[in-house]
């Protein structure tokens, strides 16, 4: 046997952890022996490993890469979180020691001012403010706070599932430093949730829901108390809820059967308007007993300010209806997709929609198909993303039920048309254009969905992109879509399976040269997500219950990226 | 999609801001970003007996933790792979100090070899791991069962020969003969880009 054939045997031993101890003394000793041999081990070893890692290469095994690092990380943010709070008790403290002079013929309430710094902050960018409300909030509350879990007879529960107030819905929600938490997961009770834009619904066991509006501080103490240290949260306790309490640095409402809405400004000045029904408030100054202190009782149209600087202060104000957000906006909710053999998101099944406050799931058989009828680019690039065989029809691909192909990177205007789109060869629009199956109906919320695909390197809220008519009329506009409603932070937009891409040679002027022009197909190693957003049509001027045959729909071209569409359908007319 | 790779120069910058901020979830752009080629590289550099992802995962939290001493605006795929190469010899030093490290795991000569060619350009990883792919799409489906069975599955060489109707000697040559030929074709390709190892 020569020397090649036995290396041959002994690494592939090696490989398989079939190789015993003389066994590796003898392929150390080969490699001693031969320089070429390390190099050609080194080769094949590296091989080896990439084929493992091939093997791994799946969305699914690449998000929990990515989550499970993330989960690694809290320590640095938190470092964070103690610079502030340390810039927060120092602040305290040279309050203490005298630093911090009243000027004279200041009131408690300017010195209050002075002391949390809100001039002094202003530099500080709102993100990092609302987490120095929150902190600071967090850190005025005494540390004898009544625990929230006391059931003893249930010592090993998990105090979220004992507590059992879920976030029930989300719209844009971006938290600071986290991903939102996922539509119907429990909220961990005492935890601060920074909420720096967007709405959340939360969902308390007695029926009871709030809403907050972004920028917001939160934390869940109880199953019927939510405290809000910081921004807007509009509250419905049904019958069977009464009692529901909502905690602010100043206040504690009690909800004695009403809808009501509470702010919270940065200085924690509480304001409470009374939309039906009755609350009782009561003042408090740094946690003290609230039973020793104000108690007022507001009915419905009534509204009044609290602030403390040392003691409580009361005013009324104006009442204000708006301030109450009865539901969250109509959007894309949800949807279902079938999974690849990789765990990615394939085949669109259903999508679940908000529409005229009714959120309604709805079977991907009964939307309106859209039909790809004019594309146009002026360079060349990348034009059908999908798997390894595309339709038969490459227009298809828009229409077709796949959330991975798709009729991509179509250039568009950085103004939005205002006259009819021209979809002729050679002095086309820039931009894309559908016709619907059947006409689509102007309802309330989104008429039409319209699924993206993107990843990482793409912006992370969508990319954005103009919807116009086929045919303006008076009354009639371009919308333009800058933000999804399925971003890349939102747990419910899927991670697809993996997909291909086709690059063109030639820009693509007309439909006819989509279908003919040749491409190269490149396999995409990252994972890409499934965004989605609803197009309403009323934001383009239609009327309510207009028919409308088909869209023009142009990348808004603010950045390098295009927008992707996978699946463009219109919505059935709702019931 | 991004046709431009200065774009995602200016998104990892705008993240890398974001996270400096304090936004820890920002930081989820940049392990998007840098997964694969951090992982590629790692797994062709790492010794034997060193979990891949572990080594990755610990770049990652390096790179976060010290983010403040990041320029932005200078290269962080090179600032990163620094991290990486740096957590990489902090590993191999200690491995060399655990007495039996090479009679359990491997030839020293083989760790050396690796070590050396830490020094290559990193983005060269990503590149043979598309090659390796292709060349792996490309195997007759008889010999690619043989590469499912090892890595997908990961069965013992005697299940993989109950399978086919094959003596485990038969398998391991033929497991040879397929990593030889994945090899050839990567070179292949890589020489026909202008690429060396």
């Amino acid at each position: 046997m020569s020397p090649d054939e036995r290396f041959a045997e002994l690494w592939t031993d090696y490989l398989e952890g079939e190789l015993d101890g003389p066994g590796l003394t003898e392929l150390s000793d080969l490699l001693a022996a031969d320089a070429g041999l390390v190099e050609r081990a080194a080769d094949l070893f590296q091989t080896h490993r990439l084929l493992g890692l091939i093997s791994e290469e799946e969305p699914a095994r690449q998000d929990h890469f990515v989550r499970d690092t993330l989960q690694q990380l809290p320590a640095a943010g938190d470092a964070f979180v103690s610079h502030v709070m340390s810039e927060v008790r120092s602040r305290a403290e040279r309050r203490a020691t005298g630093q911090f002079v009243r000027p004279s013929g200041a009131t408690a309430r300017s010195e209050w001012r002075i002391v949390f710094g809100l001039r002094q902050l202003r530099w500080i960018a709102a993100a990092a403010a609302v987490v120095l409300i929150g902190s600071l909030a967090f850190w005025l509350r005494s540390d004898d706070e009544q625990p929230i879990a006391t059931d003893k007879e249930a010592p090993q529960q998990d105090p979220a599932a004992q507590v059992n107030v879920r976030l029930a819905s989300s719209s844009q929600a971006k938290f600071f430093g986290e991903l939102p938490p996922p539509v119907g997961s429990l909220l961990e009770p005492r935890r601060e949730y920074v909420l720096t834009s967007g709405l959340v619904q939360i969902a308390f066991p007695d029926g009871a829901s709030a809403i907050l509006d972004g920028p917001a501080v939160f934390r869940v103490i109880s199953p019927q108390t939510l405290a809000l240290d910081m921004g807007r949260c509009s509250v419905h306790a049904p019958d069977g809820a009464e009692g529901f309490r909502v905690e602010t640095p100043v206040t504690r409402v009690v909800d004695r059967g009403t809808r009501f809405s509470v702010s919270v400004g940065e200085t924690s000045d509480t304001e409470v308007q009374i939309i039906e029904g009755a609350a009782d408030i009561y003042g408090h100054v740094n946690n003290i007993d609230a039973s020793s202190l104000t108690e007022v009782r507001l009915t419905d149209g009534e509204a009044r300010r609290f602030a403390s600087a040392g003691r409580l202060t009361t005013e009324t104000v104006p009442f204000d209806a708006t301030t109450y957000r009865r539901q969250l906006p109509d959007r894309v909710v949800s949807y279902v997709a079938t999974k690849a053999a990789d765990g990615g998101a394939e085949i669109l099944e259903s999508v679940t929609v908000q529409r005229g406050g009714r959120v309604v799931q709805i079977p991907v058989d009964e939307l309106i198909p859209a039909r790809l009828v004019w594309f146009r680019s002026k360079e060349s690039r990348a034009f059908l993303c999908g798997g390894a065989t595309l339709p038969a029809s490459r227009a298809d691909a828009v229409s077709d039920r796949s959330l991975i192909t798709g009729v991509i990177n179509p250039d568009g205007s950085r103004d939005p048309l205002t006259a009819d789109p021209v979809m002729e060869s050679g002095s086309g629009t820039p931009g894309l254009a559908i016709r619907f199956q059947r006409p689509v109906i102007n309802g309330p919320g989104a008429d039409v969905v319209l699924f993206d695909v993107q990843t990482f390197g793409n912006p992370p809220d969508g990319d954005a992109f103009h919807v116009s008519p086929l045919s303006f009329r008076d009354g009639l506009t371009s919308h333009t879509i800058r933000r999804y409603d399925l971003t890349m932070e939102s747990p419910e937009a899927q991670v697809l399976t993996g997909l291909y891409v086709c690059f063109f040679k030639e820009r693509v002027d007309s439909m006819a040269q989509l279908e003919s022009l040749e491409y190269s197909m490149q396999k995409q190693g990252i994972s890409f997500r499934g965004l989605a957003v609803g197009i309403d049509l009323s934001d383009m001027g239609y009327d309510v219950g207009e028919a409308v045959e088909g869209l023009f729909i142009q990348d808004a071209m603010d950045d390098n990226h295009h927008v992707d569409p996978v699946f463009i359908a219109g919505l059935p007319e709702k019931e | 999609m991004a046709d431009d790779p200065e774009s995602d120069d200016l998104l990892i910058d705008s993240a890398l801001h974001r996270v400096l901020r304090g936004e820890t979830a920002a930081f989820e752009i940049v392990l998007r970003r840098f997964e694969r080629p951090l992982r590629a590289w790692l797994a062709s550099h790492v010794p034997p007996g060193v979990d891949v992802d572990e080594m990755a995962q610990r770049s990652f939290v390096a790179a976060f933790s010290r983010l403040s001493e990041f320029r932005i605006g200078t290269n962080f795929a090179a600032w990163l792979f620094t991290i990486a190469r740096y957590q990489l010899r902090t590993e191999t030093t200690r491995l060399r100090r655990i007495a039996d490290y090479h009679a359990r795991y491997g030839p020293d000569l083989l760790q050396r070899e690796l070590d050396r060619r830490c020094g290559e350009p990193p983005t060269m990883w990503t590149t043979r791991l598309e090659h390796l792919q292709n060349c792996l799409e490309s195997l007759d489906g008889s010999l690619r069962r043989y590469v499912s069975w090892r890595y997908d599955e990961e069965i013992p060489l005697d299940e993989m020969a109950t399978r086919c109707g094959r003596s485990v000697a038969a398998v391991k040559k033929q497991l040879w003969k397929i990593r030889e030929r994945l090899q050839q074709c990567v070179e292949m390709r890589m020489a026909a880009e202008g690429g060396t190892l």
